[in-house]
This record gives C-alpha cells, sequence and structure tokens, in this order.
C-alpha cells in the first residue's frame, strides 16, 4: 500500500473517531458531529482508495492467482458474512452495555450510538401527514447521521468481503430511502386495520420494484439478504434470555428434527420413487425443502456431487415456496387465530429459508400484536432447531453418495471436519449475545431492569434488529426477479411440493396440537 | 476420478469457480434466499470443467493450472 495513503489514513482515522466518541455525549450539536464524520469518511475513502489493490480489500473477481492465495489466508473471519454478523451484532450489544449506566438516574436525552441507530418512525402512530413531515423536519439532522452510520457499518464489511464500495453505497442509499419509507407506512395509526405491517410492505414493495423496473444487475451490491438476516439473528440473541433457549432449545430440536427427516425422506424418496430424478438432484432438492432452502442445498451440493443446474432448480423452488409461504402462513394463522408462539413455530417448521421465515413470523406477531413472542418460537425452531445441523446433514448425505451410492467418482469423501466447516457460525453470535445479555440484566435489580437495562440497551437493540430485517425483507423482494429464475418442470415441483406440505401439515400438528401449550407459554 | 489432495488442488484450478460474487452471477437468484459468502458454503465451488460442485480441497486428472486455462 502506498505509505502516503496508509498516513493520511491513520490520522484521519484517529481524528475523526477520538471526536466521534466525545460528540456522541452530546448529540444535539450537530456541528461537532459532522466534523468527525468528515473526518472519518475522508479518512476511509483515502484507506480505500489505498488498499484496493491488497489482497484483503481487492474487490472480488480483480485477483490474480496469487492474490487469490494470499486472500485465504486472511481465513473466514474476514471473509464470511457469518463472522461479520457476530462482529457487527456483538459489537453493538457490547457498545449499548458499555454505555450502560450502573444505577440511578438516567438522563431522559441520554442518546448514544444505539439509540441513534435505531431510530425510525415506525412508532410515530401519526393520523396526519403533518405530523410525518414534523418528525423528519425535526430530525433530520439525527437520520442523516443515522444514514451515514449504517453506511459505515455495512460497507466496510461488504468491502472486506469483495463488494465493490461504490455500487454497494449507491444500492444502499436506495435501500435505506425504502426502509424509512416503509416503517413510516408502518407508524400509521391506521396501517393494522389494512394489514400494511412493515415485513410485508417491504417484501410487497421490492418485488414490485425488481419485476417493474429494470435495475441494472451492479445495483444489487447491497441487497445483502443473508447478511442483514444473520446481523438480525446476532441482535436477536441479546433480547433472548439464555435459559429460554436452554430450556427450550430441546423441545425444538425434537419438533424439528421430526419434521426435516420426515420432509427430506419424502422429497427424496418421492422423487427418485415415482418420477425418476436423478439422485443428486433429489438429495439436493430433499434438504433444500426440508433443512435451510439454498443453504442448505449448496452444503450438501459438493457432498453428493451436484450440477450446476441441480441448484439452479434448488433456488427456484424454494424462492417461489418461501414467497407463497410468507404471504399464506401468517394470513392463515391469523385466520385460525393462533397465538403468536404457536404461529412461530408452526412458520419455524415450515419455512426453509430463515430471511423468509422472518418475514413471516415478524408479520405474523405484528398481526397479532406480540412480535416477540411469534420471533423467539420461530429463532427456536429454525435457526437452533433446524440450521445447526446442516454440517450433519453434508456428512451423512456424503456417507450415502460414498458408501450406498458407491459414486466415488462424483460424491465428497466425508469427514468429520465438515460438520464445522459448514457450521452456520453466526449462531455462535445469537449465543454470546444472548450470553451477555442475559449477564448485564442479571446484575441489576428488577426496578433497574425495567428503568434501565429494557429502555436503554434492550428496546434500542430490538429497534436496531428491526431496521436489519426491513434492509433484509426489501432486499428478498429486491433480488427476486422471476424471469431470472430457472424453468422448472412438473417432475422436479411435484416431489419438492409434496415434501413441503407434508412439512406444514406435520409441522401444524406438532406446534399445534403436540407441544401447542408449551409454544404459547413461551417467555 | 476425484480425490482428496494436498497438490493440485481444484483450489488452484482455472476451471474452478469459488469467488462468491462470480458464483452469484454464475447461479442467478442464489443471492435471493441465500448467498455465496455465507459459512455453509465453506471451500466448495464449482467445477466448470466437469459441471460439478466440489470442495476445493479435491483434485483431478483434468486439473489446468491457471494461466494455462485462461482462468
Amino acid at each position: 500500500m502506498n505509505r502516503g495513503y496508509l498516513i493520511l489514513a491513520s490520522v484521519t482515522l484517529l481524528l475523526g473517531g477520538g471526536s466521534l466518541y466525545y460528540w456522541w455525549l452530546s448529540v444535539e450539536e450537530f456541528i461537532r458531529g459532522m466534523v468527525p464524520l468528515l473526518l472519518l469518511a475522508v479518512g476511509l475513502i483515502t484507506l480505500s482508495i489505498g488498499l484496493r489493490q491488497t489482497p484483503l480489500l481487492a474487490v472480488d473477481g480483480d485477483l490474480d492467482s496469487d492474490a487469490r492465495q494470499q486472500r485465504r489466508r486472511f481465513g473466514d473471519f474476514l471473509l464470511k458474512e457469518d463472522w461479520w454478523a457476530i462482529w457487527l451484532g456483538v459489537g453493538l450489544v457490547g457498545l449499548g452495555m458499555m454505555h450502560l449506566p450502573e444505577s440511578g438516574v438516567v438522563r431522559a436525552d441520554d442518546f448514544g450510538l444505539l439509540q441513534l441507530l435505531a431510530l425510525n418512525p415506525g412508532g410515530l402512530k401519526w393520523s396526519h401527514w403533518s405530523q410525518l413531515t414534523e418528525h423528519f423536519l425535526t430530525k433530520g439532522d439525527l437520520y442523516l447521521l443515522q444514514f451515514f452510520l449504517w453506511s459505515l457499518l455495512l460497507s466496510v464489511p461488504c468491502r472486506i468481503m469483495g463488494i465493490s464500495t461504490r455500487p454497494f453505497l449507491t444500492s444502499f442509499t436506495l435501500l435505506y430511502l425504502i426502509s424509512i419509507a416503509v416503517f413510516a407506512v408502518g407508524g400509521w395509526v391506521d396501517a393494522p386495520q389494512y394489514n400494511l405491517e412493515p415485513p410485508l410492505v417491504a417484501l410487497i414493495v421490492g418485488l414490485v420494484i425488481a419485476n417493474t423496473v429494470k435495475l441494472p444487475p451492479w445495483l444489487s451490491a447491497g441487497f445483502r439478504v443473508e447478511f442483514y438476516v444473520k446481523t438480525g439473528i446476532v441482535l436477536l440473541g441479546a433480547t433472548f434470555p439464555l435459559n429460554l433457549v436452554v430450556t427450550a432449545g430441546p423441545v425444538a430440536i425434537g419438533q424439528a428434527t421430526i419434521v426435516s427427516i420426515i420432509g427430506c425422506l419424502t422429497i427424496y424418496f418421492v422423487g427418485t420413487r415415482f418420477f425418476a430424478l436423478d439422485r443428486r438432484l433429489a438429495a439436493v432438492l430433499s434438504v433444500g425443502g426440508s433443512v435451510c432452502g439454498v443453504s442448505a442445498s449448496m452444503a450438501i451440493a459438493a457432498a453428493v456431487g451436484a450440477k450446476k443446474e441441480h441448484i439452479y432448480t434448488s433456488v427456484t423452488l424454494v424462492v417461489v415456496w418461501a414467497l407463497v409461504m410468507i404471504l399464506f402462513l401468517p394470513f392463515v394463522s391469523k385466520a385460525l387465530d393462533l397465538h403468536p408462539g404457536v404461529a412461530g413455530a408452526w412458520i419455524g417448521t415450515s419455512e426453509f429459508a430463515d430471511a423468509a421465515g422472518f418475514a413471516a413470523a415478524s408479520t405474523y406477531g405484528k398481526m397479532a400484536g406480540d412480535e416477540e413472542a411469534a420471533i423467539k418460537a420461530f429463532t427456536l425452531m429454525k435457526v437452533i432447531g433446524r440450521d445447526l445441523w446442516i454440517g450433519i446433514w453434508a456428512l451423512v448425505w456424503a456417507i450415502v453418495a460414498t458408501t450406498v451410492w458407491r459414486d466415488k467418482d462424483r460424491g465428497d469423501i466425508p469427514q468429520r471436519g465438515e460438520i464445522w466447516r459448514r457450521f452456520p457460525k453466526f449462531v455462535i453470535g445469537f449465543f454470546i449475545a444472548s450470553l451477555l445479555a442475559t449477564l448485564v440484566s442479571n446484575s441489576y435489580s428488577a426496578t433497574d431492569f425495567v428503568e434501565i437495562v429494557k429502555p436503554h440497551l434492550l428496546q434500542p437493540i430490538a429497534a436496531v434488529r428491526g431496521w436489519v430485517f426491513i434492509f433484509c425483507f426489501l432486499s428478498i423482494g429486491l433480488t427476486t426477479r422471476f424471469r431470472d429464475l430457472k424453468a422448472v418442470n412438473m417432475q422436479t415441483i411435484t416431489p419438492f411440493s409434496i415434501g413441503v406440505i407434508i412439512n406444514v401439515i406435520i409441522g401444524f400438528i406438532l406446534s399445534v396440537y403436540v407441544f401447542g401449550d408449551y409454544w404459547s407459554n413461551l417467555s | 476420478m476425484v480425490t482428496e489432495a494436498t497438490d493440485p488442488r481444484c483450489a488452484d484450478c482455472s476451471g474452478f469457480v469459488d469467488q462468491p460474487l462470480q458464483l452469484e452471477s454464475e447461479f442467478p437468484g442464489l443471492n435471493i434466499l441465500s448467498s455465496a459468502l455465507g459459512s455453509v458454503r465453506a471451500d466448495s465451488g464449482w467445477c466448470r470443467l466437469r459441471d460439478l460442485i466440489v470442495v476445493s480441497r479435491h483434485s483431478c486428472d483434468q486439473f489446468q493450472e491457471r494461466g494455462e486455462g485462461g482462468g
């Protein structure tokens, strides 16, 4: 790297970081706030220019052979979004904890970085445009700062993961502006009456834009569905008491295992026995429709020696069914008047993609007036019950491919290390956040918990999580261009759909009748 | 035949595609509800020579060193 850039970047970043620290103690002084942010921006741009030729910050695709090898040495800690979700999520929780008063009076104007990131018009309950306009006019400077902060927090990890900064920022600006609009719609006093729940609005607005306007491909740089949902799950950990994970985890794992095994075997055997599907395609679809969507398909693809078109087929089926269920499950749950916890568990056993499931669970939670219950049950069922076991599924399929199929020419060689290699690492961040928040909460008295921890840590974290989930739901819509999906035939649609429908039915029976009391008393 | 090898490995083969954004452009729709940047993909990539999903640790008799085959 050019030494001049490094020196200039170091000086401006130090000045910016130092100034920012003092500024956020008195956020209302906008001018003092802008100086460090401008310094930080200059520092980061300089750093970006200076480092763009180094392997760590090189844009994906621009690397020669040597640079590729050097880049791999940085390891997953810097190159996988799971780890960045942990750094970002746990970092924000830690930041909130550091500035939490031990006891006593908390100033009403106490407004930190977490509160700044959490700010949104979703809770306004406005009934006239003038209230909304007034909100943005009085808080316009804070929204500007918030936009800078979100851009900074998200663009730096993406840059290190190989995504160009300029298209990312352009894309993210669009994402941020639509998110504000979605929150504003959600903050309308009559929004619940028309089912204008922010997750659903975000998804539909994204879908309409993506399928009516021809967006340039580079604009997808900021629509990182998985990065946002993983960061949201880590943040969710902070509002998830550890004892709940410990006590409810085994039930969730038990229920999820039943559904996953039945769904997986159904798709595989119906596909191979009745529809003469290639067994590699059947295997890829079976985990896609029962464990964790396209991520699970990709995880076992090497184990069974799948082809490109197998993954492509899985993408189409998973996306279409996931969208159908986002729109279907919340409204059926509402028609049946299900408890949000029960509906969350049902959605967790039915939806196979985390992002889609959170959209459905969050939508129904808001409809039923208890989003936390729906999201907690969904998380236990999907993240703890199903996602954790992807590596084991990959190992099992590798064993099947090499010992039952005896397809050594194509299948992956089974290795125990595969379980850890394919472990969805962001779940570690969920547990860390849960542990940290539980320890902090336990160190306060019950009164102080209600007066200090809840309003100054847990509620802002939940609102920050709301932001990343809206980024995620919008990104699902904005990346779903139906014309780009592979056309699939009935030979693949039918076994996959049978497996999904069986999952939905068994999930409903288990969530409502077998464990109904359990999920409705989850707290 | 696909084998576990130390050298030469698929990772060094010109036909092996494992850069996340390149993979996402090769598999349209992969980024809708998944991602090539996720941990679960680990070191899997797409072998364009044999049209197979393989892991970077493998090797095969069609190995082409980067530069020879344009990759």
